[in-house]
C-alpha cells in the first residue's frame, strides 16, 4: 500500500515533467531556429584554404622583368594572387565578379612587349608602347588592367589609378611533413600557428596536428632544400614550387564580419547568386504577392461573403465546406504539377509570374475564405438587423456595414495568405522559374526568395548567402505575424 | 424600372459571391481531372500491380523503363511514422500543457510561439535540417546524415504547431462539469487530465494527428533537402530515401515521355492518400460536432 503510493507519486511527478519538458521544448525549438537564422545570417565567420599567403608585395617577377599592376580606381580590391592573374592573362577569367564583388568587365592592357607568350591567344590584350597613353586609358575605362614595368611606377600621377598589390607566395614544407602517417595527413595550417612556427614559437609538427618531427624554418626559395630536408618549411615563390613539384601546405584563414548587409540587400544577384544580392529577388517575390492578392481576394472574400450573408442555400453548402477543405489540404507539390499542365502547358502562359501567381492564389483561397468568414461571423447580427431595418438593401449593408466592421479580421487573414503564398516554394519551382533578375512582364520567369534560398542551399553556392537570405526571409514572417497579432487583438478589444 | 435594375445588381452580386464560394470545389475537380488525366495513360503501358507493388525505379532505361514506386510508398510511411513517434507526445504534452497547467500569460506566450512556427516556411526548415540536424545525426552515427531520421525529425517540427493548436483546443472545450466532477470525487488534477480530460477530447486529437499526417504526407521542400533522395527501399531510420513527393519534384525538372506520365501517377497515388486523410478527418470533424 505505501509502495504503491509511491510509485504513484513519483509516477505523477514523471508525467508532470514530460508535460513540462514538451512544453519547453517547443519554446526552444522556436528559439533556436529562429535564433540560429539571425546569428548566422547577420554574423559570419567563414574560414578558406588557400595556397596563395597574403604578402601584399608592390611587385612580381616575370622571367627577368620586374611588373607592376595596375587598375582604374574604381576597383575596390586591394590585391590579387598569382592564380587570379594567371587566369585573367590565359582568358579564364573576363570580369571581376569571380575575384570581387563587381561586376565591370576587365580590359587587359599591356606595355611595350612585357609577358610576350603566344598561348596568351585566348584573351583580348591592347598593348601600348606609350606610357601615357596606356595610363590615360587604364584611367578612363572603368575595370582596366595594365602591367607595365616596376620603374615606370613615378610616371602614375593620376589619381584615377590605383596600384593593385600581388600575392606570390605559398608555403612549401619537406615530404614527410604532409605524408599519410596513422591513418592522418597534415592538411593545412591555421594562419596564426604559421607566424609562430616563423617566429620559432612553435618548434615541433605534432603541436599543429603533424607527425612528431621538429620544424626547420629555411629562407625564402629554398625550396629544394626543404625537400630533402627533414621537418622542413619555407615560403616560396608558388610558381617555383609547381615547377619544382613541392609539397604546398595550404594556409587556412578565418574571415569575420557582418553578413546581412545592406549592400546585399540593394544590389542585383549575379552568377546564379555568387555574387551581388537580393535586390530583384526581393523585388519578384512583392510582384507575386500582390498578383496573387489580386486574384485570391475578390474570390475568397467572396466567397466568405456568400458562406455568411447567403447561407439559406444550404444543400450546397456542405459541398462548398468539403470543398474548401480539400482544398487546403492539397500538397504544394500537387498545386506546382496542375500549375506546370494548366497554366504554363495548356493555357500557354509559360513559366512566369502569371503562371505562379494563379497557381499560389489557387493555394491560398482557403485561408482567405476562412479567416474572412471568421472575421465575418464576429459581427453581431444587431448590426445587420439595425441596417435592414433602416431600410438598407442587402448588398448595401454588408458593403457599408458588415464589411467595414469585420474590417481588421478581414485584412488580417489577407496579411496571413500573404505570409503563405512568401513561403511557398515546391509550387513555384515548375510554375514561375529560377530567373534571378527583375521580372520584365507577366509572363517572364522571376525567382522568389524562397526559390532563392533553396537553389543557394541545393546547389552549394554559399551558406553564407543562403543564411542571409533566410533571415530576410524570416524577418517579413515576422512581420507579417506581428501585424496579423496586432490587428486581430484590436479587432477583439473593439468587438468586446 | 429602377426596381429591375437593382434587382439584377443584387441577382449578379448573388451570383459572382456563389461562383467565388463554389470556386474551390471547382478548383478542387479541375486538379484531380487533371492529375488523373496526365497519370492514368501510364497504365496501358505499365501495370497498375508492377506500379504499385514493384520497387524497381529506372524509368530512363531505354531497354525496358521501369516505374515501380514502393520504395517512395515505403519511404513516404517511414519518414511519417518517425514524425509522428516524436511530434505527438510532445504536442499533446504541450497542449495539456497550455490548456491546462499554465497561467494565461504563458498559455499566450505559447500560443504566440507555436504560431510563429507555424508561419516559417518549410524550405527555411529544410535548410535547419541541412546545416544543424543533418549534421548532429552525421557526428552522432556517421554517413551522409541525410537520412529517413533527419527527414522525420524535420517533419516533426513542422507539424507540432498543427498537434498542438488543434488539441489544445479540443482539450479546452471539454465541459466544465466532467472535469468539476472528477475534482470532486477526489482525483488529482493530473489524474483527472489523464482519465477525463484527454480521452473525453481524445477525437479532436486524433482528427488533429490525421491532419498533420496530411502536412507531413504532403511536405516536398524540407525532405527534399534533407533525406537524401536514395531511389532505394529504406533498410533502417539511417537509410537514405525518397518519399512520392520527392519522387515528383526532382525529375520534374526534365522527364519527358512515360518518365513524365509515370511522375503525374506518382501524384495520382500521393492525391489518393491526401484525400484518404481529409476524408477522415472530415468524418472525425462531423462526429464530434453531432456529438455536441
Amino acid at each position: 500500500m505505501g509502495n504503491n503510493s509511491i510509485i504513484r507519486k513519483y509516477s505523477e511527478k514523471l508525467i508532470l515533467f514530460l508535460i513540462y519538458l514538451s512544453a519547453v521544448s517547443t519554446v526552444l525549438v522556436l528559439f533556436s531556429i529562429v535564433g540560429y537564422i539571425v546569428y548566422k545570417g547577420s554574423y559570419q565567420k567563414t574560414s578558406s584554404l588557400q595556397n596563395i599567403i597574403s604578402t601584399d608585395r608592390e611587385y612580381f617577377n616575370y622571367g627577368d622583368d620586374k611588373l607592376l599592376i595596375i587598375t582604374n580606381s574604381s576597383i575596390k580590391k586591394k590585391s590579387i594572387s598569382i592564380i587570379e592573374l594567371e587566369n585573367i592573362l590565359s582568358g579564364s577569367i573576363k570580369d571581376w565578379s569571380s575575384i570581387s564583388e563587381q561586376r565591370n568587365k576587365i580590359n587587359l592592357f599591356l606595355y611595350d612587349n612585357i609577358i610576350d607568350r603566344n598561348n596568351y591567344v585566348s584573351v583580348k590584350i591592347i598593348r601600348f608602347h606609350d606610357i601615357d597613353s596606356l595610363l590615360s586609358k587604364i584611367s578612363a575605362v572603368e575595370g582596366s588592367v595594365g602591367i607595365i614595368p616596376f620603374s615606370m611606377k613615378k610616371e602614375i600621377r593620376n589619381k584615377k589609378i590605383k596600384i593593385l598589390k600581388i600575392d606570390t607566395d605559398c608555403i612549401v614544407a619537406g615530404h614527410d611533413v604532409v605524408k599519410f602517417e596513422n591513418n592522418k595527413k597534415l592538411n593545412y595550417i591555421n594562419e596564426g600557428d604559421l607566424e609562430k612556427i616563423i617566429n620559432g614559437e612553435i618548434k615541433n609538427w605534432s603541436v599543429i596536428g603533424g607527425p612528431d618531427i621538429p620544424i626547420q624554418v629555411f629562407k625564402k626559395d629554398n625550396i629544394e632544400k626543404v625537400q630533402e630536408s627533414r621537418g622542413g618549411i619555407a615560403v616560396a615563390d608558388y610558381r617555383d614550387a609547381l615547377r619544382l613539384n613541392a609539397d604546398i601546405i595550404p594556409v587556412k584563414t578565418v574571415k569575420k564580419g557582418i553578413n546581412l548587409s545592406l549592400s546585399f540587400l540593394i544590389q542585383k544577384p549575379a552568377k546564379a547568386g555568387r555574387v551581388g544580392g537580393i535586390s530583384t529577388i526581393i523585388l519578384n517575390t512583392f510582384f507575386m504577392i500582390i498578383l496573387t492578392l489580386l486574384f485570391a481576394v475578390p474570390v475568397g472574400l467572396g466567397g466568405a461573403i456568400y458562406l455568411t450573408e447567403y447561407s439559406a442555400d444550404s444543400r450546397y453548402m456542405r459541398i462548398i465546406r468539403l470543398g474548401i477543405e480539400t482544398l487546403a489540404g492539397i500538397p504544394s507539390i500537387i498545386f506546382g504539377l496542375f500549375g506546370f499542365i494548366f497554366f504554363v502547358d495548356i493555357l500557354k502562359m509559360g513559366i512566369g509570374l502569371i503562371s505562379g501567381s494563379l497557381t499560389v492564389t489557387l493555394m491560398i483561397i482557403p485561408v482567405i475564405i476562412r479567416t474572412s468568414e471568421e472575421a465575418l461571423r464576429s459581427v453581431p447580427d444587431s448590426y445587420r438587423e439595425g441596417s435592414l431595418a433602416l431600410g438598407a438593401g442587402q448588398w448595401y449593408t454588408i458593403k457599408k456595414v458588415i464589411i467595414p466592421a469585420a474590417r481588421p479580421g478581414i485584412i488580417s487573414g489577407i496579411i496571413l495568405s500573404s505570409g503563405r503564398a512568401l513561403g511557398e516554394t515546391a509550387a513555384l519551382v515548375f510554375t514561375m522559374g529560377f530567373d534571378y533578375r527583375l521580372a520584365k512582364g507577366l509572363k517572364s520567369s522571376a525567382r522568389v526568395l524562397s526559390v532563392h534560398l533553396y537553389q543557394l542551399v541545393r546547389e552549394g553556392i554559399s551558406f553564407e548567402r543562403a543564411f542571409a537570405t533566410a533571415l530576410v526571409l524570416l524577418v517579413f514572417i515576422f512581420i507579417i505575424n506581428i501585424t496579423t497579432v496586432a490587428l486581430t487583438s484590436g479587432y477583439r478589444k473593439n468587438g468586446e | 424600372m429602377e426596381k429591375t435594375i437593382k434587382n439584377n445588381k443584387g441577382k449578379g452580386i448573388r451570383i459572382f459571391l456563389f461562383l467565388a464560394a463554389v470556386m474551390s470545389v471547382i478548383i478542387v475537380i479541375f486538379i484531380s481531372f487533371f492529375i488523373f488525366y496526365r497519370g492514368l495513360p501510364l497504365f496501358q503501358k505499365y501495370s497498375f500491380l508492377r506500379f504499385v507493388f514493384s520497387s524497381n525505379w529506372d524509368p530512363l532505361n531505354l531497354v525496358k523503363a521501369e516505374f515501380g514506386i514502393l520504395a517512395f510508398i515505403a519511404g513516404t510511411f517511414y519518414v511519417t511514422g518517425i514524425t509522428l513517434i516524436i511530434a505527438v507526445p510532445m504536442g499533446i504534452g504541450t497542449a495539456v500543457y497550455m490548456a491546462e497547467l499554465s497561467g494565461n500569460r504563458s498559455a499566450v506566450f505559447l500560443r504566440r510561439t507555436v504560431e510563429l512556427l507555424a508561419g516559417i516556411p518549410s524550405v527555411i526548415f529544410g535548410f535547419i535540417g541541412v546545416t544543424v540536424i543533418s549534421r548532429i545525426i552525421r557526428s552522432l552515427f556517421g554517413g551522409s546524415g541525410f537520412t529517413v531520421l533527419t527527414a522525420g525529425i524535420v517533419l516533426a517540427l513542422m507539424i507540432l504547431p498543427t498537434i498542438i493548436s488543434i488539441s489544445e483546443v479540443s482539450i479546452r472545450s471539454v465541459q466544465s462539469e466532467l472535469k468539476e466532477g472528477s475534482l470532486a470525487l477526489g482525483a488529482t488534477h493530473l489524474q483527472t487530465i489523464l482519465r477525463v480530460i484527454i480521452p473525453s477530447s481524445r477525437k479532436g486529437i486524433i482528427a488533429g494527428i490525421i491532419l498533420s499526417i496530411g502536412r507531413a504526407v504532403g511536405e516536398t521542400m524540407a525532405v527534399l533537402m534533407v533525406a537524401g533522395n536514395a531511389p532505394v527501399m529504406p533498410d533502417g531510420v539511417l537509410s537514405m530515401t525518397r518519399t512520392l513527393t520527392m519522387n515528383i519534384v526532382t525529375d520534374m525538372g526534365y522527364a519527358e515521355g512515360d518518365h513524365m506520365t509515370s511522375l503525374f501517377t506518382t501524384a495520382i497515388i500521393l492525391f489518393i492518400f491526401i484525400m484518404i486523410i481529409n476524408i477522415t478527418v472530415n468524418l472525425f470533424t462531423d462526429r464530434i460536432k453531432n456529438g455536441q
